[in-house]
Formats: structure tokens, sequence, C-alpha cells
């Protein structure tokens, strides 16, 4: 005798594979952070003040090849590390911290979603972002100084642009892990925020405190440690204080140690901790 | 309005705030930066050959370059804002005293947490540095000079963030701005730029007190005194700016 | 800060008064008198109650128009808030504070003394009922606990008018048995004047016969709620009751003049009940369910016909 009955029809269309899940979150991310005033203005301001001189100046002066040197230079100089640094610490200082404050995890994990799965969406919507400003510009400013080159070394050419877009890809990774763990500490995006650029900073500071005392030091500094390795990637040698296993356990560290600490965080909140 | 019920008002919210602030999560920062400044300046005091330029440098560096305005920030670029996010800035903004007032009683129990904070952190970072050498008058006389700078400082860095959070709905990246960018990186560089920051007038007072370190070989805007009275004028602009806009702020 | 042109015996006046966000308007020329006494207002979400408490409080500031609080003009006015006590209807008490501090600081605020201040509060606490949970942190307390706390640092400084926002959103019969009674209390023993709003008529109902009506940023309506109530009968009240058995219910309703028209909703558990006189309905039901013999396991209002009224008012 019903007047309206409520017409439910369970869903039957074909369900994505579990491996895509992570896809929905990341794009979810890219496409919110394309939408944030805040990244905009540090994309648009990190490609003018770091990537369009260059273009400029690759595209004016005549080159007979790509040159490792010169991209070294342009990447190595300081301001694209930094860029990327604050990049990374707006776009990821809200992935984690909101759905803490809001309680969101039950939103995620109450579907066939696993911790992996979210930690790779959100990652992966913030590396897209990044590659924005880390990737794409340096590997564009290596194709156009290949096309313009006046030379015929083209393979010289392709395996400095094969390093370069190494580079492009591990500063784009570097910053995110660490930028997700301040992220699950706190539940305002603005501390956050603060966290990753202080810890940064400090690390920078402190460096460069202690390295009146032993060069060593500076390689705890980010920002040294990824010039570093950008000498060692394109010159293939490191200063006579910088020992290349420990470079790559510094650098790994940054990865990896921020990676597990989000990981935990986030099984705990799963669980209701 | 009455006198009485106004300084009630201010002492009861100044009360209030500094127990949040003395008593909250934030003296976990404090304790964290404290922890740290000591580590690092203790291992400093450990391979530095002369104690009285090295010791004063890194005060100078690390406690009145870096962390000074940092933790202002921290501090400050939150308190009224947090209340503001959270609503319970409803029993103010309700109660019989005026928004101006109000404003006064954030700012006090602001600069004197603030100065707390950093005066702990120059003494443990003074101590781990200077325990290691020894602690003559002359090292007293490093530690006073400084810890009179950073609690002025404290007193006018916190007038500036404060305004910051209530006239910006998002404080915080200003005051990371400011702090980070401005006064680390732009507000360093050589020339007239330097005089827009606060850091110049309390590093040209400090060379005019401090006998070591690079900062007694400053440039000097002008007097001790000069540089005080500008930087008394430049917290009470802000305090004014800051009461004014929380005044005729809406609260919604 | 005094305003002209305003009556003794009226407490708030808005006239043509208008608030707007941006492109959201909050008021819209809104004129509406409170007299003395208990007043509710009544609307829907988003229809502007809280916009019209924040302009009283001088919390925001009129974009048109006037409105006047107790003879004063509220934006700027802080003295007047010694007169006001506001219970918002969003969160507001501190956390990490317990409720006597929350209690002290209030006071403190309204520069009342230590002495005087610890007695306030212990009047105030039991009035409220809250005297076990005063030394708890806030955040640790429930909804009803919060509305309390509240409620009392509206009343600490012994206000003329309380401002009562929602007072009842979110908690149980009980609490809300427990306000309802408390609020009548205070201004029939304690002499307060009370603004209390909601968006369920019959809340306001239990409280108040003085009310008005508030639609889409208007003031559409006011006066006593017999007016309004018939009114209500043109706009039959839909009421879904589910259970076991409803059917026989069912059968018995249909032979009663009140009742419109009852449905099935998904099955034979759940029906949709229309009545053009809720009292009668609320008052003959238990009769009726012990007549049919069935269960009835969930009952609840749809209250659409509210948004029916303020339509149907809006509309003439």
């Amino acid at each position: 005798m019903g007047i309206s009955p409520i017409e439910y029809r369970p869903w039957k269309g074909q369900r994505t594979a579990q491996t895509l899940r992570f896809y929905v979150v990341a794009r979810n991310v890219l496409m919110h952070k394309l939408r944030s005033k805040g990244v905009i203005v540090i994309l648009v301001l990190g490609f003018l003040l770091v990537h369009a001189i260059s273009l400029i100046m690759i595209v004016l002066l005549s080159h007979e090849r790509l040159e490792g040197d010169d991209m070294n230079s342009y990447l190595g100089g300081g301001m694209f590390a930094t860029f990327a640094m604050l990049l990374a610490a707006v776009v990821t200082s809200d992935l984690v911290s909101e759905d803490l404050s809001n309680n969101s995890f039950v939103l995620y994990f109450s579907r066939a979603l696993r911790i992996r799965d979210y930690l790779a969406g959100k990652a992966g919507g913030a590396l897209a972002v990044m590659s924005f400003l880390c990737l794409f510009p340096p590997i564009a400013l290596a194709v156009v100084s290949m096309a313009t080159q006046t030379g015929d070394d083209y393979l010289y050419s392709a395996g400095v642009l094969g390093k370069t877009a190494l580079v492009g890809l591990l500063v784009t990774v570097f910053f995110v892990p660490f930028g997700l763990m301040m992220s699950s500490l706190t539940k305002r995006k603005s501390y956050a925020a603060i966290g990753t650029f202080m810890s940064f900073f400090v690390l920078t500071l402190v460096a460069e405190i202690f390295s009146e005392f032993a060069e060593e030091w500076r390689m705890i500094s980010p920002l040294e440690s990824l010039s570093f390795l950008f000498d060692w990637i394109y010159e293939g040698s490191l200063p006579y204080f910088v020992d290349g296993g420990a470079l790559t356990l510094i650098l790994t560290s940054f990865v990896i140690a921020p990676a597990v600490v989000v990981y935990i965080r986030i099984q705990r909140q799963e669980v209701g901790k | 309005m009455d006198p009485i019920r106004v300084l009630a008002g201010i002492l009861s919210l100044t009360m209030h705030s500094l127990r949040k602030l003395i008593l909250g999560k934030k003296v976990l920062i404090t304790f964290l930066v404290m922890l740290f400044v000591a580590s690092v300046m203790g291992y400093a005091g450990a391979h530095s050959d002369d104690s009285l330029e090295d010791g004063t440098n890194l005060l100078d560096t690390l406690i009145l370059f870096f962390f000074m305005p940092v933790m202002a920030m921290i501090f400050g670029s939150s308190l009224i804002r947090d209340e503001i996010d959270d609503n319970s800035i409803t029993q103010v903004a309700t109660a019989p005293l005026d928004r101006a007032f109000s404003y006064i009683g954030y700012y006090l129990p602001l600069g004197i947490s603030v100065a707390l904070s950093m005066v702990v952190i120059t003494t443990a970072g003074f101590l781990a540095f200077f325990a290691q050498h020894q602690l003559g008058s002359k090292e007293v006389e490093v530690y006073l000079e400084f810890v009179t700078l950073v609690v002025i400082g404290s007193f006018v860095y916190s007038s500036l963030f404060l305004a910051i959070s209530v006239i910006f709905n998002k404080p915080v990246f200003l005051g990371l701005f400011y702090a980070f960018i401005w006064e680390a990186g732009i507000a360093s560089l050589p020339g007239v730029i330097q005089k827009a920051s606060i850091k110049f007038y309390l590093r040209s007072m400090g060379a005019g007190w401090v006998e070591f370190g690079d900062i007694s070989g400053f440039d000097q805007a002008s007097s001790v005194g000069g540089s005080l009275l500008l930087l008394v004028c430049i917290t009470v602009f802000f305090l004014v700016l800051g009461a004014y806009v929380f005044r005729e702020k809406e609260l919604y | 800060m005094t305003a002209r042109g305003y009556s003794a015996d009226v407490i708030i006046q808005a006239r043509a008064l208008s608030k707007w966000y941006g492109q959201v308007i909050g008021l819209n020329n809104f004129d509406l008198e409170i007299k003395r006494g208990i007043t509710g207002i009544v609307g829907p979400n988003g229809s502007g109650k809280s916009t019209f408490f924040k302009l009283i409080l001088g919390l925001i500031k009129h974009n048109a128009g006037d409105i006047a609080v107790l003879g004063e003009r509220p934006w700027g006015n802080a003295s007047l808030h010694a007169s006001i006590g506001f219970c918002p209807d969003y969160e507001s008490l501190p956390a990490d504070s317990t409720g006597r501090e929350y209690l002290s600081l209030v006071g403190r605020l309204h520069a009342m003394n230590s002495t005087a201040l610890a007695k306030r509060i212990k009047e105030v606490v039991e009035l409220v009922e809250m005297g076990k949970a005063l030394d708890r942190k806030t955040g640790g307390y429930s909804k009803g606990m919060k509305q309390r706390m509240k409620i009392a640092g509206a009343l600490l400084h012994d206000p003329r008018l309380l401002i009562l926002d929602e007072p009842l959103s979110g908690t149980d019969p009980l609490v809300r048995k427990d306000i309802i009674d408390l609020i009548k209390k205070l201004n029939r023993e304690h002499g307060h004047d009370i603004v209390v709003s909601s968006h369920v008529l019959f809340e306001i109902e239990r409280m108040t016969h003085d009310i008005a009506l508030i639609y889409k940023g208007r003031a559409v309506a006011s006066g006593d709620i017999s007016a309004i109530r018939d009114l209500m009968n043109k706009h039959p009240h839909n009421i879904i009751v589910e259970g076991k058995g409803v059917t026989a219910l069912a059968k018995m309703l249909l032979e009663q003049d009140y009742i419109v028209s009852v449905a099935y909703n998904n099955d034979r558990d759940s029906m949709t009940v229309q009545v053009s006189r809720p009292d009668d309905f609320f008052s003959n039901l238990p009769n009726l369910v012990d007549q049919s013999q069935c269960s009835v396991t969930k009952m609840y209002s749809l209250d659409d016909n509210l948004e029916a009224i303020f339509k149907y008012l809006v509309g003439r």
C-alpha cells in the first residue's frame, strides 16, 4: 500500500581492481591541490625564479651540446631545492592532518582500501603536484637545450637528459615522505607545514654551525646533501669530506624513516588508537 | 568604561591565557627546543677554542637570529586564531570588556610566555656551552646581555605575530614567511633592506652592549637608546593595529 | 549607544535589518519586536536564527537597517554584554579547561570578585545540575553536559536577557525535558527574559506561546502559537511509526478524524501517518497501540510540516 516506495537498486557494475584503488585518492589529492592558491603561487613563483631564467638563457646562448655542468649549476644552486621543499611543505601539510582532525579514516578504511592504498594515493597525488615543479620543467629545459644545440653529439646530450630526469625524480620524491610524516603527527595543517619547514631549516642551521668543526656535518643539511648528490650524478665525483655510502644512507633515511613513521601512525589510526 | 572592570577583565584573560601557554602543549616545544639548543651548543662548546667569541656567536645565530622569531611565531600566530577557529573566543567576545582591552589581555601573557621560554632556552644553551670552559664575569655579562635582548625581542615579536594572527585568516603561513624568508633571508642581505627587520634593531642594541663575537662589530643603526625606542614604537604600532582590527573584526 | 525610538517593554527590536556574507544573505529586511518573557525563534536550518543572535550580541555587524537590544545598539558596545547571557549552538567550551575554570574565566571577565564568584558558581551549578562534573575537563563532557555548562556560563553574571541558540539540539529526551523545565523556571522564578531558538516547533511550544517564525532570512510571522497552530491544520504533519504488527494500528488510525492518510514505507513494519492534529494523535496513540496489541519500536516526526508552513507564510 505504499504511496512512494523507495526504489533501491544495488549497483552491479564492474569494480575496479584492488591495486587501482589508490588512484582514486591520488586523483582527488591532485585535483584539490591544483585548485589551491598557495600551491599555484609556489608553482608559478618557482617556475619563474628557478626555471624560466635558465630556459631563456639556454635558448639565447649558443651551445654545442647539453652539458652536465650547466644542468648542475642550474639545479644545484639551492633555489631549486628550496622551492621543492616549500612546495612539499604546502602540498603535504593537510594530506593526513585533515583526515586526523575530521576523523575521516573511517571513511577510507570502512571501504575496501588498505593503508598502503591510502598512503600510496596521498603520496601519489603529492608526487604528481611536485613533478610539475621538480620533474617536468628540468626535463623540458634539457629537451629544449638538446633541440637548440649546435653540435651533433646527441648521444652525450641524451645521457645528460637522462641524468636530469633522474635528478628531477629524486628531488620530486625526496621531500614528500617527510612532509607526510609531519602531517601525520598533528591535526593542524599549519603546524605540519611549520614542522616540515622548520625541520629542514634547523638541519641546515645545525649543519652550518657544526661544519665549522667538521665539514662532514654539512651532509645533514638536506639542501647540501642534494647538492652533493647532483655533483655525484652529473660529475661523478664528491667533495673530499663526503663519503658516498654515508651520503646514500643519509638521503635514504630522509625518505624511508619518515615513510615508516607515517605507516605506523596510520595503522594506529585504523584500529582507532 | 569602569577602569576597575577593565583591569579585572584584562587580568583574568592574562591569567587564563598565561596558564594555557605555559602549562599547555606548547611547553613541550619549549622543552624540545631547549634540549636541541643545549645539544648543539654543548657539542660546539666541546670543540671550541675561543669560548667567548664562539659562544657569543652561537647565542647570536642560534637564539637571537633563529629561535627568537620562530618561538614568538609558534606561540603568537595561533593564540587568538585558535580561539576564533574553535569558537572559545565567544566567552571573550561576549564579555563586557571592549575588545581592544581584551587584545591587551592576550598580548601580555603571550609576551611573558615567549620571554620565559626564551630565557629558559638561552640559559640552557649558555650553560651547555660555557660550563665546559669557565663561567667568569665576562661570560655572565654576555649571558645577561643576551637575556635582556631576548626578553625585549619576545615582546616586540609577540606584538607582530599577534597582530598577524588577527589580521589574516591563515597567520601561520605569513608568520613562516616573515620568520624564515624575510628575517632569515631577504633582510639579511647587505644594504638598507636590513633596516626593515626587527632583528636589525635587536642586533644594533647588541652591538652597543656585547663586547665579543660578530655582534659586537655589527653596523649599528643608531644608539642603543635609539634602537630601543624604535622597537618600542614598533611594538606599540602593532599593538594598536592589532587591537583596532580585533575590535572591528566580525566573529562569525 | 542608545538607540532612539525604542519602547521600554521591547527588549529587542529589528527594523529592516539585513546582513549578508558575500553572496549569501543571512537576514533580509528583517523586522521583529521581541517583548519581555520567553520568546521562541523558530526556523529551519539556514533560516537566519544564528545570524540574528550574533547581531544581537554584536559579534557581527549589520549591513543595513537597525537593531536595538535593551534600548542600545549592540555593535561595539561591550558594556551591553553585562546585561546579556549567551548560550551558542556551537561548541565553545575550552576543551582543556574544567567546568570550574571555564566558569571562573567567564565570571572574572564580568569583573566578579572571588568570593561572590565562588558563591555564584555554586548557585548556578546547582541550578543546571552540573555539580558532580564541575572539576572535569569540558572536553570529556557529553552533549547534554556541555549544553548545561554553556547555560551556566550564560547565567553566571545574572543577566537580564538570556539568548539561547538551539539549546536542545543533540540532546536526548530526558535532558531536553530538564533544559525546558530550567528555561521555564529561569523566567518564572528568576525573572530573566529569554529568547530561545529551535527548528522544531513543538520543542518551543513546550516553553512558550510567543514565537517568531524565520524563513530564508525573513521574519514571516510572530505572535501567539495558537495562531500558528491554526495554520498548521491546513498542513498535515507526517509521523513515521515503525514496529511489529503496525497493520492493526493502521486500521485503527484510519478510523480517527485527525488522520489524513496512512501509508506503508518499505515494508509492513514501517508506515507514514499524516495527521492534521498532532496533539490528538499523540494523546490517543498509547490507547490505540494497546488496543491493537502492536509493538511500536520507533516513532519520529518528519516535521517537514514546518517547511510547508514557512512556504505558505512566505507565499501569502
